[in-house]
């Protein structure tokens, strides 16, 4: 395994306000399982709220990139 | 994606997974074409069952667990095939909501109906006389109706989806232009061309170009 593949699969628990890697938007499709607590995040204009149990997932498409 | 922020109590688990070798690991373009236009209007799962949050979880755990086992005779060949599981898991889970939320619709309004048809029909069917006959009304009564519910035209809703699907397909690089061109039922390639040249800016082989 090559350096750049050592990143190909990030598992991560976030507890209070760790950040995510800056880049993970670009290179990364993302999925995010909340137990406790909320995530406030604006997607395509639109804002939204994930509580506990919810899961949220930006599948990146190259159309972002256009 | 903007201001993604955490609360202060917030414990959550994280995980990525770098686009190439997710796309090159799609066991199913049609669902992988659901998936995507699902998730672009509802980035959001709740999760009412154990059994899913479990199975979530754990696919999680799996797939990062076979990642990282790196001594393993078969690394390659086990975690591409784990990738797939975790994409059959991850729609699994998503088609049972997939599933609650077009009951909902079918008996929804003429604008949420036309949208989940869009969803459904939009490889093929680009014309809103297409929807329109489907939801027996006039063309021009549903770009009223869409205008009315989203400020936006029918014919403009198609061509989002229309242009997110192309995208999407012309992403996996495994697919040929040609290919892609006769499961979208188009007359000819160079009508292809000259439509996602008019869509996206660029003609397909541009787009792939571009990607590298």
């Amino acid at each position: 395994m090559n350096k750049e593949d050592k990143d190909r699969i990030i598992l991560l628990k976030v507890l209070g306000g760790v950040p995510l890697p800056d880049d993970f938007l670009y290179r990364y499709h993302t999925h995010i399982y909340c137990h406790r607590g909320s995530i406030d995040f604006v997607f395509n204009d639109k804002p939204y709220t994930c509580k506990a149990g919810g899961l949220v997932f930006f599948l990146r498409t190259a159309s972002w990139q256009i | 994606m903007a201001d993604l922020t955490f609360s202060k109590k917030v414990n959550a688990t994280v995980l990525l997974v770098e686009r190439d070798f997710l796309d090159e690991n799609i066991p199913d373009q049609s669902w992988s074409i659901d998936a995507l236009l699902h998730s672009r209007d509802n980035p959001v799962l709740h999760l009412t069952e154990k059994k899913d949050k479990h199975r979530v979880l754990l696919n999680f755990h799996l797939l990062h667990g076979k990642f990282s086992d790196t001594e393993h005779r078969f690394y390659h060949e086990t975690l591409k095939l784990q990738m797939q599981v975790f994409l059959l898991e991850m729609w699994h889970t998503f088609a049972n909501e997939f599933e609650r939320h077009k009951r909902t619709i079918e008996s929804g309004t003429l604008y949420e109906r036309f949208m989940q048809l869009v969803h459904q029909h939009c490889m093929k069917e680009r014309e809103v006389r297409f929807y329109a006959n489907k939801l027996n009304i006039t063309a021009k009564y549903l770009n009223y109706v869409c205008k009315q519910n989203s400020a936006v035209t029918a014919s403009e809703w198609i061509q989002r989806y229309v242009r997110e699907t192309i995208i999407l397909l012309l992403q996996v690089k495994n697919l040929n232009i040609s290919g892609i061109a006769d499961e979208m039922e188009f007359s000819s390639r160079s009508f292809f061309t000259r439509y996602v040249k008019k869509l996206i800016g660029m003609t397909p082989r541009e787009f792939r170009n571009r990607l590298g």
